[in-house]
């Protein structure tokens, strides 16, 4: 293997190096004729160019190229530093450096024994300051320099033992000692690859294909292929040419086109062919057959797994590593990833600088980082992911992290930006200052990085695939490197679906699960929860997104907008359920029922007419129909997407949508599929925030909804723990509800465990903490995993009775226990209403006892609160009381303004819809008042847009906290009192 | 400067003769110039996007490109009117924006006319803009100038203004 990655390393150095020095010459005349005022991004493309070789070579120990090439770098720095002008005799020198640096990388084996000596000094001489008036005398300089010649010679000689450390870097001379070594360990390496690249050839899967094509001696499949023109080698003495092909994409791109008709040609073809004719439909069918693969394999030739990229990060690190005497480890993920060839091959240079980085900058010494506490050993993670619609890589250390304060100096130093620029900044824009041309953080330079060209190469290279960088860095901890490029080309898998008559492909990464309901189920399984459509999944109510009402619908959802879709398919729900309950008898009715309901969706109908043609034999009922969806997540989220019909799964070209359409939202791109037609691909971050899907909306609305009622209600769970009692808790304070084996609970100090998404979950017994009777223990029980908490903890529960609306009106004093909110009978029993939060404290004193200790040693805070709702009134009383805080409560704002101007306060802590006097109304006279015009004050509400919001804070509150996020809500109250 | 007059006057001599590509909207004779457009099309299977503004008819699948067509008679404010079997879709060269075209009723000839015949908008006055006043501004924004045929009145478009034109 270690053989191979030489090899495979060195032949990457070369295509790149050739691919640099293709159009350097170009560049290096254009500048020629600039002369004194050159192009400066021309300078720094060249500047960038040398110097990727430069370092290449260092690494790869071809001593040869590397001092040719930083004697050229030198020579371009001076240009950029407008020291030297390009003139002739300067841009002269260039030229033969690069027709140097071209023989010896044809001659790679035996560059180092190459003799440099003369154009090395020419190069050299340049460096004098003298080197511009030689110009006019050209004759008689040629004889003095001879002597400089020799001196810049030594020096530079020199240089490479170390006497020249600051430029050239002491790893060269460790390369020195091991170079005959290792030189030859990596031809003979070479020469055994060479031999089996047959055997290569035909184990490799992506070319195995092209096996019995002419060119098969496609050797070094593995090395991504450079699609730019075909190098013609300078020196004939290796007959590279036969070994590897180079194709332009523009070819590639043109076949892949071709092939796309050529699909099309077959699909007419198909329609047309004679199916009778059995010897037409065996030619037909090849020809499809081979079609197909044709249009696949030529869509496989741009493709590869970024892996071929990543794997071979393991090796520079660690020879990287070992250079800088650094421990470093590095984790590769994602390396199935795939990418176009073309995004994949630029990946290369600023993957290696951002590793190389990491190496050099972000990773301490291995005794700083023992005396830091850290593990000795440095650890890299890079890995790759599809995240929306785009292809994410991250390179993360856990290195020193990213110093604001050095990079304030270096900008200043470098005059890059002014102080006052500087004092605009946050960190994290400071932190991207390291992405300028020209800055460089390393104390020395050296051959792996520190010539301020690294980042800047990484950002142009990355925003050149129409991508971004984005750094974040933690001092001390590690720095982050995020890059997300455009999936441009890239192929992904996608589900395709249809509504009328388009289809649509939702990426496979959104997909959970499919779910189809058939005859009446269509119409019973779908029900309304408030403003929304919901079906209950296992044990979790699943907001429904209809899609073919989102497309019609331009403008994000409003509650009205939900509530009238709701509502328009539960008329239809019931219009349909009561004339299936009339008749059996035939196809009239639904005609029927279909007038019945004029505003049936037309995609109802459709899935249903089609439907009715597969199945319609079989059953007695008029018609059969069903219903498909598929269940989608966006991070922690997850939502029903109804369609029309689910067609399969593809894997598709993403073609990215034209710039003019970029508002919208809920698109991530368009794809062309096999029948010429084109599909839009769905983006399904961006139609859950279409639609406003939120599970805790669910609830939050119809408290809203209610408000103008007197008795408020609440969707409550209801279970059973022991034989007796009833428990209920509050929908919207669920995060799910875990189906475990009692069995995989581990008892670890008398308190029961279970892992649940790979995290040690504490399993909290009812009767441990509550006087109740204890469970009836089952083989599989259910655990409740409540949202908004700190520590992973779970309620164990026998089993689920239902979910109720309850009234919020509870009653707490008849029998009241800690940890219980209050009683109410629910469905005709007794029900406990547990405070789930309150609960895990008496179960787990110890996680919250700093919390505590907090309070405990201030003095007592008095807080006000107000709050129409009597569920959320003990609810977050709870929470203040059980954090020390003295609470003092009224029903709205008129009694609290009575309370206000009665006792000293330290906060208030209000709701905004409330009966007589709202919270608006009560913080305008509490801050218009003169009495205690400043305290602070925190809004709670279960408003959550953002105009609410404004007009929340307008009234003169200071913050705003939704009602059922306990930790936000106790975080803001901590914040606003000082209090850690 | 000398030589820039001379250049230009020569320039203008062998620059006289334009050729637009005419079509028909709404009954009206429409040019654009025709070294803008890359051909004419008569796939009309396109694929609507929801939400996006009406003037954007849908992307259409070109040998393999995916283009966005706008329905041009939207875009200068007409009614939208039905696809006939007369209906062409115009591709612009993709110098001018990413892949896109209009959607046309009729396509017409490719009329050859001289510069100076075409009054470009600074020229014509409010009077004179009676050709183009059943335009809605944003459409009266895409007339270059108009031009007098032998038979007809030619409203000159400019197809760098089409996407732009587009409003959300």
């Amino acid at each position: 293997m270690g053989m191979e990655l030489d090899k495979e390393i060195v032949d990457e150095f070369l295509s790149e190096s050739r691919e640099h020095l293709e159009t350097i010459e170009e560049d290096f005349l254009a500048l020629e004729k600039q002369k004194e005022d050159p192009d400066m991004d021309l300078v720094n493309k060249v500047f960038r160019a040398i110097h990727t070789i430069k370092g290449g070579a260092g690494f790869l120990e071809l001593i040869r190229i590397h001092e040719l090439s930083h004697v050229m770098e030198t020579l371009l720095s001076r240009v950029r530093d407008k020291d030297i002008q390009p003139d002739s005799i300067v841009v002269g020198a260039l030229l033969e450096g690069v027709d140097m640096l071209s023989s010896m990388l044809d001659n790679i084996e035996d560059s180092n024994e190459m003799d440099i000596a003369d154009i090395h000094g020419k190069l050299s001489d340049m460096l004098s300051d003298d080197g511009k008036v030689i110009e006019p005398q050209k004759e008689a300089s040629v004889t003095v320099d001879s002597e400089s010649k020799e001196v810049e010679e030594k020096k530079v000689k020199k240089g490479t033992k170390g006497a020249k450390a600051t430029k050239v870097t002491k790893a060269t001379k460790a390369t020195k000692t091991a170079k005959s070594k290792k030189v030859t360990k990596a031809t003979k390496a070479k020469k055994v690859t060479k031999a089996e690249k047959d055997e290569n050839v035909t184990k490799d899967d992506d070319i195995s294909q092209t096996e019995t094509a002419p060119i098969n001696k496609i050797e070094e499949s593995v090395l991504p292929v450079k699609q730019e023109k075909a190098v013609t080698a300078k020196t004939p003495t290796k007959d590279r040419s036969s070994s590897t092909i180079r194709l332009s994409v523009e070819i590639l791109d043109k076949l892949m086109m071709l092939a796309g008709e050529l699909v099309l040609v077959r699909n007419q073809q198909l329609i047309h062919a004679d199916k009778s004719d059995s010897s037409t439909k065996s030619i037909v069918q090849r020809l499809d057959l081979v079609t197909s693969d044709l249009q696949e394999t030529i869509m496989r030739t741009r493709m590869q797994p970024i892996g071929n990229v990543f794997n071979k990060f393991t090796r520079v690190v660690r020879d990287l590593g070992n250079k800088v005497n650094k421990k470093i480890e590095i984790d590769i993920s994602g390396t199935e990833v795939e990418l176009d060839k073309t995004i994949l091959e630029s990946l290369t240079d600023p993957l290696t600088h951002l590793i190389r980085n990491c190496c050099d900058h972000g990773i301490e010494s291995t005794e700083e980082r023992i005396s830091n506490g850290k593990s000795p050993i440095g650890h890299i993670a890079l890995k790759a992911f599809h995240e929306g619609g785009q292809i994410n890589i991250e390179i993360e250390d856990d290195g020193k992290g990213i110093n604001v304060e050095v990079i304030k100096k270096k900008v200043l130093e470098k005059n890059l930006k002014t102080e006052a620029e500087l004092a605009q900044m946050s960190d994290k824009e400071l932190t991207t200052l390291i992405l300028l041309p020209g800055f460089s953080t390393a104390e020395k330079v050296s051959d792996l990085s520190g010539r301020g060209v690294g980042m800047d190469v990484v950002k142009s290279n990355i925003e050149n695939l129409g991508g971004t960088v984005d750094i974040e860095s933690v001092m001390g901890k590690g720095t982050t490197m995020h890059l997300r490029l455009p999936l441009t080309l890239a192929i992904i898998p996608c589900l395709i679906v249809s509504v009328g008559e388009y289809r649509y492909a939702i990426p496979q990464v959104n997909l959970v699960e499919l779910m189809s309901l058939y005859d009446d189920e269509v119409y019973t399984k779908i029900e309304s929860a408030g403003k929304h459509e919901v079906f209950r999944l296992r044990d979790t109510l699943l907001p429904m997104v209809r899609l073919e009402e989102l497309l019609q619908r331009k403008e994000p959802f409003t509650d009205e907008v939900r509530a009238s879709i709701t509502e328009k398919y539960r008329k239809e729900q019931e219009a349909r359920l009561h004339n299936m309950n009339l008749s059996h008898k035939g196809n009239e009715e639904v005609e029927d029922a279909k007038e019945g309901v004029d505003d049936i969706s037309k995609g109802v109908i459709n899935s249903e007419l089609t439907e009715s043609v597969d199945n319609g034999k079989k059953d007695q009922l008029p018609k059969s129909q069903s219903l498909n969806f598929t269940v989608l997540k966006v991070g922690s989220k997850r939502f029903g997407l109804i369609v029309d019909k689910v067609l399969g799964t593809e894997e598709i070209v993403v073609k990215p949508m034209h710039p003019v359409l970029k508002p919208l939202n809920c698109y991530s791109g368009a794809t062309v599929m096999g029948d010429g037609k084109v599909a839009l691909i769905l983006d399904i971050d961006g139609i859950a925030k279409h639609v406003g899907v939120d599970l805790n909306g669910l609830a939050t609305d119809k408290v809203v909804e209610d408000h103008t009622e007197s008795s408020e209600k609440q969707s409550v769970l209801l279970f059973q723990y022991g034989e007796k009692e009833q428990f209920a808790v509050s929908l919207p304070l669920i995060k799910r509800i875990e189906y475990i084996e009692t069995k995989n609970i581990e008892d670890v100090g008398g308190k029961g465990f279970i892992t649940i998404d790979g995290v040690s979950t504490l399993v909290l017994r009812l009767e441990k903490v509550l006087m109740v009777s204890p469970p009836v223990e089952k083989e599989r029980m259910y655990l409740l995993l409540p949202k908004h908490i700190k520590k992973p903890f779970g309620i164990l529960i026998s089993s689920l009775s239902d979910i109720a609306e309850t009234s919020m009106e509870l009653n707490d004093e008849s029998y009241i226990e800690d940890g219980l909110l209050g009683t109410d009978i629910v469905n005709e029993h007794i029900t406990l209403f547990i405070d789930i939060y309150r609960l895990a404290e008496l179960a787990m004193p110890e996680w919250f006892t700093e919390d505590k200790n907090a309070v405990d040693d201030d003095k007592k805070k008095n807080i006000l609160l107000l709050e129409d709702a009597p569920f959320f009134r003990q609810l977050i009383k709870g929470y203040l009381t059980t954090n020390g805080f003295d609470v003092m409560t009224a029903e709205n704002g008129e009694l609290g303004l009575e309370l206000f101007n009665k006792s000293d306060f330290d906060l208030v802590v209000s709701d905004i819809e409330m009966p007589v006097m709202d919270g608006r109304e009560f913080m305008r006279n509490v801050r218009n008042g003169d009495r205690n015009n400043q305290i602070p004050a925190i809004a709670v509400t279960s408003l959550d847009s953002e105009d609410d919001r404004q007009k929340v804070i307008q009234s003169g509150y200071d913050r705003y906290e939704t009602k059922f996020n306990r930790d936000s809500f106790m975080n803001a109250v901590n914040t606003i009192l000082g209090i850690n | 400067m000398q030589a820039e007059v001379s250049n230009n006057f020569e320039a203008s001599e062998v620059l006289e003769q334009r050729q637009y590509c005419s079509f028909w909207l709404a009954n009206r004779l429409f040019g654009v110039d025709i070294l803008h457009v890359k051909e004419i099309n008569r796939v009309l299977e396109f694929t609507t996007i929801f939400h996006a503004p009406k003037e954007v008819k849908g992307y259409v699948n070109i040998r393999g490109q995916i283009h966005l067509v706008l329905d041009l008679r939207l875009l200068l404010g007409f009614e939208a009117s039905a696809l006939s079997d007369q209906s062409s879709v115009l591709i612009f060269k993709t110098q001018i924006a990413e892949p896109f075209g209009v959607l046309v009723d009729k396509i017409g000839d490719v009329v050859g006319v001289s510069v100076d015949e075409v009054e470009t908008r600074s020229m014509f006055d409010d009077s004179s803009l009676s050709d183009t006043d059943s335009l809605s501004d944003a459409g009266a924004n895409l007339v270059e100038g108009v031009c007098k045929l032998e038979n007809d009145i030619m409203v000159v478009l400019d197809a760098y203004k089409f996407i732009s034109a587009v409003k959300f």
